[in-house]
């Protein structure tokens, strides 16, 4: 999911944007029917779900047994490390959740680098403009000052604010960690008073930590709505019109863009309160690389030939789901409105909607 | 009163038995003739076979033969001792008859005198043979008759690491007397320092450090009544040491019994800090965790790690365990290649502030304000989408109940 984004010309209520054919086939692969007939969109990779089983065990392991070593004086601080085995064996247990916690981490940056230089795939939870105007927007809404709900693209701003807490807390709680616990070594070549320091970093960033996650990642993910994609990889097409509706909307394009025989293909995202019925899709089969082809992978261009050359038979088999499936596709009869000219039109009186999609993107 | 009642008894059910065997003792060697005829009928003051005397003998050196063959010259020399309106027999209860029972020959007058000398006329000329193996042995016997009155304190030595001692087989390990003095017990009420000196008698090598170092110090030079003496930190008839598994543990509250005292330290101008930021501390913590839960053989620092045992010193006195440039020997004991940066981990028992460590303080006061406030805003954001979120369900809810009308504006359902 390639965020090469047209700029936007007047109309604010679509977002036109080209799609490479790997991305439409990706779109099309995260469509999933349902023996019920339900119909859901893969939101995490089963990858992805494993890498956060284990920061969950390991963070919370880390969480039970860290502050249970700050706050040993209390009866229940007392009482957890007495059930760990005692002081020594809670920090021993603290060390090895370190280490899987570390080895989670390095992995997870090193498959970052990867996606980012190697696979060039930019990922969606970098921090964006949109994000800024999602909370104004979110905090307009709860005040009262406005009826319109954002709507929210593949990460709100939430949920990149938890994850970049996250990386920080990480960074933070490796670097302090490891140095407590090579206080040796790392007095040889440091002057001392960073162990106290590291260990006030450490005592401070974990109870932030923890909060963050109880109050934060708890409220936004099992409170205000049950999110269990994480652990099922799934979401459904309800949940996603709910909480990711830009997301949505650009899986549905990018996959219907599939139809295209010319790569990269045009599409365009409803923004705002049309989408529902303006799901007018325009797989254009203006051939323009436009001033990114230099970015696209050359894997990308032979494009007009079947999906079988360039995509394993995986991709394949995903890419024929997404058409006989059919479910997210909505009717493609009107696809042949162009780009942008329609769209002023059917502006409705749900005008804020339409500036809190991440149209004004730097 | 009990004890007075006890020794009366004694005394007199003692004379009473002696006073109906008086005409068996007219003539105590006679009979058997060992030696010579010329048996000590001449007594120096007072007929020694009968009771209630028995300084007639024992006010001169007697010489005592051991059953290992060793001999001794005992003799009594009265002074002044808090025992001293007590009876002999109080104690030496065996030795309530004569012949003392304990002789084991019981009317045998020839086992005693049997090597009375030609001419003999004083018991100090005589052998007198005794069952006991060895003085020691007649001392460790001796010293049984303590708990009559003691008790208490008898049985509380039980477990002390000297009986620990002795019952590994250290015949020597101190008992009652070889503190507090036989025949010449007295009062250690308000005399500390009478105190370290007697455990000076085996404990010299501690008894030295100790005197050097800061308590010991102003124990002797200006009698000072806050300093410890051996027995506030090792007990006193309960005596542990270091070979009482639970006595590194314990020990961060024996110090920490003064040092936490706010109103003793206050005297000294000693912060009662030291105490709470050991505790605060990676070592206190763990010390302290370990305490509580009675593991034992705690690896970790104590007190008495850094700042010494016997030779405890101010931390400004050069000679100190803890003085600065002391300090990276001290770490090296348990921290092996600890470099001279290492002790600056430590922060010498201050609370972090601005003027000591700067960073420290700066960390803690931020994230003091830092902590609160992102959680602050996380929880007021969530309150006001929680508001939002029920206020809508509940007027969805209201409207859905009166009639089956559904609103159109549940845009966030």
């Amino acid at each position: 999911m390639m965020m090469k984004k047209m700029p936007e010309k007047r109309g604010p209520k679509k977002l036109r944007r080209y799609v490479r054919r790997r991305e439409a086939m990706e779109a099309a692969s995260r469509f999933r029917l349902a023996e019920d007939g339900t119909r859901y969109v893969v939101r995490f990779t089963t990858e992805q779900r494993i890498q956060h089983w284990i920061l969950l065990l390991s963070f919370t392991t880390l969480g039970i047994t860290g502050l249970a070593q700050t706050f040993y004086n209390t009866p229940l601080g007392n009482f957890i490390l007495l059930a760990c085995g005692g002081i020594d064996s809670a920090r021993q247990i603290h060390h090895v959740a370190a280490f899987i916690f570390g080895v989670e981490a390095l992995y997870h940056f090193a498959i970052s680098i990867y996606e980012m230089f190697v696979y060039r795939r930019i990922s969606r939870i970098w921090p964006d403009w949109s994000d800024f105007t999602g909370l104004i927007d979110m905090l307009k809404l709860n005040l009262g000052l406005s009826r319109a709900h954002p709507r929210f693209d593949r990460f709100n701003f939430e949920e990149k604010a938890e994850y970049w807490a996250l990386i920080w807390g990480t960074i933070v709680m490796g670097a302090t960690g490891l140095i407590q616990g090579f206080p040796l070594q790392v007095t040889s070549v440091l002057p001392g008073w960073i162990i106290p320091v590291a260990h006030a970093f450490h005592r401070w960033e974990a109870i932030l930590a923890v909060l963050a996650i109880l109050t934060w990642h708890l409220y936004h993910t099992l409170i205000k709505t049950r999110n269990f994609s994480i652990f099922n990889g799934l979401m459904s097409m309800a949940q996603m019109e709910e909480e990711h509706p830009l997301e949505l909307a650009y899986l549905e394009q990018a996959a219907l863009a599939l139809k295209s025989s010319t790569w990269p293909a045009l599409i365009e995202i409803p923004l705002g309160e049309e989408a529902e019925e303006a799901a007018a899709v325009a797989p254009e089969e203006t051939g323009r690389r436009a001033e990114e082809g230099s970015v696209a992978g050359a894997a990308d261009l032979p494009a007009p030939a079947p999906s079988t050359e360039n995509a394993g038979p995986a991709a394949q088999e995903v890419s024929s789901l997404a058409e006989t499936a059919e479910s997210p596709l909505p009717a493609n009869d009107e696809a042949d409105a162009s780009a942008g000219e329609e769209s002023p039109s059917p502006l409705t009186d749900e005008g804020p909607a339409t500036e809190t999609v991440p149209e004004g993107e730097a | 009163m009990k004890l007075h009642t006890l020794c009366l008894f004694i005394v007199v059910s003692a004379l009473a038995a002696l006073g109906a065997l008086g005409g068996a003792r007219a003539h105590p060697v006679g009979a058997e003739g060992v030696g010579s005829a010329n048996a000590p009928t001449a007594t120096p003051s007072a007929n020694p076979h009968t009771d209630g005397n028995c300084l007639a003998c024992h006010s001169q050196p007697l010489t005592v033969k051991y059953a290992d063959g060793n001999t001794d010259i005992i003799s009594f020399d009265p002074q002044q001792a808090v025992h001293n309106n007590f009876a002999c027999t109080v104690c030496h209860q065996a030795q309530a008859t004569y012949p003392h029972e304990d002789s084991g020959n019981n009317g045998n007058c020839a086992v005693c005198h049997w090597q009375v000398a030609g001419n003999a006329t004083a018991p100090s000329e005589m052998v007198f043979v005794s069952t006991d193996q060895d003085k020691r042995a007649m001392v460790l016997d001796m010293n049984n008759s303590c708990q009559k009155c003691h008790a208490e304190e008898f049985t509380s030595t039980a477990h002390s690491a000297h009986a620990q001692i002795m019952a590994e087989g250290d015949r020597y390990a101190p008992v009652c007397v070889d503190c507090h003095g036989s025949h010449n017990i007295a009062q250690l009420n308000g005399s500390r320092s009478a105190i370290a000196k007697i455990c000076s008698k085996c404990h010299m090598a501690e008894y030295t450090e100790y005197l050097s170092s800061v308590h010991g110090a102003a124990l002797y030079d200006e009698s000072n009544p806050d300093v410890p003496t051996c027995a506030d930190c090792h007990g006193t008839h309960n005596v542990t040491g270091p070979s009482d598994p639970n006595f590194r543990s314990d020990s961060i509250a024996l110090c920490g019994k003064c040092h936490g005292n706010q109103a003793m330290m206050s005297k000294y101008g000693i912060s009662t800090d030291v105490f709470t930021t050991y505790l605060d501390d990676f070592h206190g913590r763990t010390v302290n965790f370990f305490r509580e839960t009675g593991e034992i053989n705690v690896p970790t620092a104590t007190c008495y790690d850094c700042h010494g045992v016997h030779n405890i010193r101010k931390p400004d006195d050069p000679l100190s365990t803890v003085y600065p440039t002391n300090l990276q020997a001290t770490c090296s004991k348990c921290h092996a290649d600890a470099s001279i940066r290492f002790p600056q981990a430590w922060l010498n028992h201050y609370e972090p502030t601005w003027d000591r460590t700067p960073a420290l303080f700066v960390v803690n006061q931020g994230y003091l304000i830092f902590v609160p406030t992102v959680i602050g805003g996380f929880v007021f954001y969530i309150a006001l989408d929680a508001r939002r979120r029920a206020a809508g369900w509940l007027k969805k809810r209201h409207a859905e109940r009166p009639a089956a009308e559904s609103h159109d504006d549940e845009e966030d359902a």
